[in-house]
């Protein structure tokens, strides 16, 4: 499940259920869709209602920095299952996301 | 090792059975009592496992994926995850993190990193054109 909050130029995008390979094919576009309009300079990830998340939830996320940089955006995740935040930090993104 | 009990299921490979499979795993090691963060580990390394013979055993086709647990009475978890798909021609690179042959903005090469981390031993035989085995063993507390 997808949700979008909007304030100016920052586009959250809060998820819940389960992300895995087979719903962030989805989320993907869904939220492509939106920043595809260029308004927006910030993407949030808001996974702190989420109940699972394997490693697709790199891909997704690590996919929307690049799109985001191409436009000199940004991304950031919040986040506070420390078992999600570690699978996301093992792929070195924390390099390009900010965790809030 | 003397075994408690198993079971052995067949689904097609549709990525809408990912959830199905590791929370059917879920259930069914719920016997030997794991912990909530033991049950999590465990369901993210089915998931892992399967998506990879979803994604690069069969790709665009369709195929039967086999899964089968074992639980051992001195707590011990064994799933393996087999596909009949087209095999990975090099283990040793499809193990390293970061490293895929998927489309980078749909896999992020971590799924191996992922169940290696998860769990206790993670055990990979492959023959190109022919499938993979992935067996995923977990000691419980």
């Amino acid at each position: 499940m997808l949700e979008f909050e909007i304030d100016n130029t920052v586009l959250t995008a809060v998820i819940t259920g389960e992300l895995d390979q087979h719903t962030a094919g989805v989320l993907r576009e869904q939220i492509d869709l939106k920043l595809a309009t260029g308004i927006y300079n910030t993407l949030i990830f808001d996974f702190t209602n989420l109940s699972f998340m394997d490693s697709s939830g790199i891909a997704l996320v690590m996919g929307r920095v690049k799109n985001m940089q191409a436009v000199s955006g940004n991304v950031k995740v919040r986040i506070n299952d420390v078992k999600m935040a570690k699978i996301l930090t093992m792929s070195g993104m924390d390099k390009y996301v900010e965790f809030i | 090792m003397e075994i408690l009990n198993e079971m052995k299921i067949e689904f097609l490979s549709r990525s809408s059975n990912e959830s199905f499979a590791r929370i059917t795993v879920a259930a069914f090691i719920s016997q030997l009592d794991p912990t909530l963060n033991e049950i999590s580990d465990i369901k993210t390394a089915v998931s892992e496992a399967v998506t990879n013979a979803i994604v690069h055993g069969y790709g665009d086709s369709m195929g039967i994926i086999i899964l089968t647990t074992r639980v051992y009475k001195n707590k011990t978890v064994e799933i393996s995850v087999k596909d009949m798909g087209k095999g990975i021609e090099d283990i040793k690179k499809a193990r390293q993190p970061l490293f895929t042959t998927g489309n980078s903005d749909e896999r992020s090469g971590m799924g191996f990193t992922v169940m290696e981390t998860f769990m206790d031993e993670v055990y990979v035989e492959s023959d190109p054109g022919k499938g993979t085995l992935v067996v995923l063993k977990r000691c419980l507390s």
